[in-house]
């Protein structure tokens, strides 16, 4: 009877889980035009709260994602090229030295409380805030040059001055941090309590910023409100389809769901507008993409990249003969060679990515060399290179000039399973030549102590979070580097080639003609390809699901699907029988 | 009475120091801290990591952190939040109704609905209706509470009867507050169902078996040979004899009020103390899991004395040995 009964229930639930799975055909989503684009409202799922509504002590994802609608800084990155356009700035001067840089501001700027935004806003926003010792916040680093501050003094109103130890040609990307007001937040400051000024407890009506929307209301694990604020005026050169006002959305609203799950079902179900999709998840959505109206964009590689990397660090304890495999150039290039990455993209992203060849994402459109070279599946160039290098192999086993085995832990993080499916990929492509890895999965916190404090460590499958001006990459590959994650804080450049990265980036960073920075990186991308200190894998594409009521959307490399929130419409009404 | 519950309540304390200073020393083995997912950053160097480790106290040693923590918490203050910048207690104090409405929704059911079933089963048992119940229970016992809540999920993106997850529509807080009520039980329904199905098939089995052992007892045969009426047999007999084992797991399920939920908050999206602390445990926000551990072991003590004392007045053999 029990079992009868378990079975039964079971076969009921059966149907409605296949079909649910791919949005259940018995509802049908019609679009219905609205009388006038504007004033629409968007509708779209977070994953968790946001911690802070203080952009100087913002942190992680959600948080800043958020305020990127309630703030805004003086200059803004295309998404489209990555080019810096001005945003609270109308314009900008570069002296002819490069260390002095003069803003405009753009005139009429008004916070969203009614007082006007003037240059002393920008120096507070610099001088007591982030570069505050006492203030908590993360960003300071990369508004240093070699540890040295910019200088930042008002002229008159509109006018503002940068100065720089030396050239820096990154500023003008660095100054898109948000700008704060000085009439509200100077009395935190000088109390002491800015770290918990503009809190999540804070009323909503008391956060004030320059961006399209303002904060109306936050439910804390709801959601979010934002309403459009009145006051915006639009950076300088932002082309309007519609001569409205903008933002022509009326409001937005972000619900906070904590399980992907639970998204993709509010999605399918019309709850929200759009959700960003992983590549696991395309086979499911582009059946239902139809019935649902909704659209998948696949914008491209994205910026989120995985790589391989060696100990070469002589002090680092393990055995040396090991850290002199690493060391060796050809035995980087044959493990390059080795693995496949169509195999990779095939296995971990449904097919639904790109190789990665070089430090540059594809999706850099401004650095990224297309002529770097790019290793290709070839497990036969990878026996030469590594019989080059005096490995021999018995029995099918690869061992080197003195006799030691080939075996290798290969460490990875546990949160992320895709990286730990790749690691087992990875085992399995290098077990024909005759290398043996072993997988060690670890928790975050634990490898980051072994890669960065004991250095204890063999192969490492990782991945950073990549930033669009390739100066960003400074902590990583210059020798002295704290994240030189395969010989860390070198106290001068122990090869040739770490020697010329250091100079290249030196001058990279010290010239602002994007024509001779590009060469300079390009360089670059060679020496790193030529020596892969760090195995460049894959990367998945980047893809969203857009309902068709939206407007306004475009794929773009760099900004997701939006290129400017307040130029979103929201064409039709959705209705669903 | 009072003195027994007098040298519990000292007992309590000591137990509870012991909980906290344990999971404070378990909190400071694991590797890392708060600040740790922002080593592998390229963009944070580590002289502004070693700012940040000073500013939050990260940096001190063990002890002196823990008598700071403790000297706060004897006034009343549980610390801050290294992620939120606002007092534990604020956000404890905001996910706490939320969660205990979820929690306390799906007892009443559970409690509700399997005790009068129960009784009503092993009256009759072996009949149909007992055993398709006890199945039904089987089967509610197996299944896992987060599979149960993803299939509930389903049911509510298929048919649209119910919101699938969150706790509120977005724009009801304009509307009026009967509308309000509405709005929050129609999300209320299958989160709490879910959790409730979870508990219904234990406390369904547990009553069902201890009301047949009663019904098995000579006093029963006695009490209706001497011709008593059924109802005094039943409330003053079968009824407190058979509910007896279950105060204690009442106890344990008053602990459980607080935490026990997660899983469903997750996949429901309902704002609770559960979301809170797991993302509070996977960043290592240290004050604000200890004080969700300090809240969950004082209910947790609270929920065992209240047992005992229930079972004190039920049970005139507890009264005797005590």
């Amino acid at each position: 009877m029990g079992l009868r009964l378990i079975l039964i229930v079971f076969l009921l639930l059966l149907p409605s889980c296949s079909r649910g799975g791919a949005g259940g055909t018995d509802r049908v989503f019609t679009l219905v035009p609205r009388p006038s684009p504007l004033n629409g409202r968007l509708t779209f799922d977070i994953l968790s709260d946001p911690k802070t509504f203080n952009p100087a002590l913002a942190q992680e994802t959600t948080s800043t994602q958020v305020l990127g609608y309630l703030f805004r800084g003086l200059t803004r990155v295309s998404p489209y090229d990555g080019q810096i356009k001005p945003d609270l700035a109308e314009g900008w001067k570069i002296d002819s030295s490069g260390m002095r840089v003069t803003f405009t501001l753009e005139k009429g700027v008004r916070w969203s409380d009614g007082t006007p935004l003037t240059s002393r806003d920008v120096v507070f926003t610099f001088n007591r805030v982030y570069y505050n010792p006492a203030v908590a916040a993360a960003v300071r680093d990369i508004l240093t040059v070699d540890g040295k501050p910019f200088t930042v003094r008002a002229i008159d109103d509109r006018t503002v001055i940068f100065e720089t130890a030396k050239p820096f040609a990154p500023l003008l990307e660095e100054l898109g941090v948000e700008i704060l007001p000085e009439h509200l937040l100077s009395k935190a400051v000088d109390a002491g309590r800015f770290n918990t000024t503009w809190s999540v407890r804070t009323p909503p009506s008391g956060i004030v910023g320059t961006g399209p929307f303002r904060l109306k209301r936050y439910v804390p694990g709801q959601y979010l409100l934002l309403v459009r604020n009145p006051l915006y005026t639009p950076p300088p050169g932002l082309r309007r389809p519609i001569p409205a006002d903008l933002p022509y959305l009326d409001r937005v609203i972000l619900r906070i769901i904590p399980n992907q799950n639970s998204e993709l079902l509010r999605f399918l179900a019309g709850k929200s507008d759009l959700i960003g999709v992983s590549p696991s998840q395309v086979p499911v959505l582009s059946d239902a993409a139809e019935s649902r109206a909704f659209r998948l964009l696949v914008r491209g590689p994205s910026q989120t990249e995985t790589f391989l990397t060696f100990n070469e660090n002589l002090k680092a304890p393990i055995p040396s003969y090991k850290i002199a495999w690493f060391r060796s150039r050809r035995f980087r290039q044959a493990i390059a060679y080795a693995i496949d990455r169509k195999a990779l993209i095939n296995v971990i992203y449904n097919g639904l990515g790109a190789p990665i060849p070089g430090p540059v994402s594809p999706a850099n459109k401004t650095f990224f060399d297309p002529g770097v070279f790019r290793y290709h599946h070839d497990p036969d160039r990878a026996r030469t290179l590594l019989a080059k290098d005096g490995f021999v192999w018995k029995r099918g086993r690869l061992y080197d000039a003195t006799g030691h085995r080939v075996t290798i832990l290969l460490m990875t993080n546990t949160e992320s399973p895709e990286r730990i499916s790749m690691a087992q990929m990875i085992q399995a492509m290098l077990d024909p030549l005759g290398i043996r890895i072993r997988v060690v999965p670890l928790q975050f916190n634990m490898l980051s102590t072994m890669v960065l404090s004991s250095h204890q460590w063999e192969m490492l499958l990782f991945g950073l979070t990549g930033t669009l001006d390739p100066h960003g990459n400074a902590t990583v590959w210059r020798s002295s580097g704290f994240l030189h994650l395969w010989n860390p804080g070198e106290k001068r450049p122990s090869t040739p080639w770490e020697a010329q990265v250091d100079r290249l980036f030196d001058q990279g960073v010290g010239t602002f003609d994007v024509a001779r920075r590009k060469e300079i990186y390009a360089q670059w991308q060679e020496i790193a390809t030529r020596e892969v200190p760090m195995v460049d894998l894959v990367s998945p594409d980047a893809i969203t699901a857009v309902r068709k009521t939206l407007g306004g959307i475009h794929p773009t490399p760099l900004g997701g699907v939006i290129p400017h929130i307040s130029l979103v419409t929201q064409k039709a009404r959705l209705v669903i029988r | 009475m009072i003195r027994a519950v007098l040298l519990r309540l000292s007992h309590m304390l000591l137990v509870l120091l012991g909980i906290i200073f344990l999971s404070f020393v378990m909190m400071d083995f694991a590797p890392g801290d708060f600040l740790s997912q922002m080593a592998l950053n390229p963009q944070i160097s580590p002289r502004v990591i070693a700012s940040l480790k000073e500013q939050y106290g990260l940096g001190l040693p063990f002890f002196t952190q823990f008598v700071h923590w403790m000297r706060a918490l004897l006034h009343g203050n549980l610390g801050y939040s290294f992620s939120y910048h606002v007092p534990v207690s604020d956000l404890i104090a905001q996910r706490v109704p939320m969660t205990l409405l979820l929690t306390l929704t799906a007892v009443i059911i559970a409690w509700g609905a399997a005790l009068p079933l129960a009784v009503f089963g092993a009256r009759r048992e072996g009949g149909l209706f007992d055993r398709s119940l006890l199945s039904f229970s089987y089967l509610s016992i197996s299944v896992p509470s987060f599979f149960l809540a993803l299939l509930g999920l389903l049911l509510a993106e298929k048919t649209g009867w119910f919101p699938i997850g969150g706790a509120r529509s977005a724009l009801a807080s304009g509307a009026g507050s009967g509308e309000r009520l509405l709005d929050l039980l129609r999300h209320l329904v299958l989160p709490s169902l879910t959790l409730a199905l979870g508990s219904f098939g234990v406390l369904y089995r547990l009553m069902r078996s201890s009301v047949l052992e009663v019904l098995s007892q000579p006093f029963m045969t006695a009490a209706r040979g001497l011709g008593l009426r059924e109802r005094v047999i039943f409330w003053r007999y079968l009824f407190r004899n058979a509910v007896n084992p279950l105060v204690t797991l009442f106890g344990m399920e008053l602990g459980g009020l607080l935490s026990g939920a997660a899983f469903t908050e997750m996949i429901f999206g309902w704002p609770g103390m559960g979301r809170l602390m797991l993302h509070a445990v996977m960043t290592r926000d240290l004050y604000l899991v200890m004080g969700g551990v300090l809240m969950g072991a004082v209910l947790l003590l609270l929920g065992n004395l209240l047992a005992d004392m229930m079972l004190y007045l039920l049970d005139p053999r507890v009264r005797e040995r005590t």
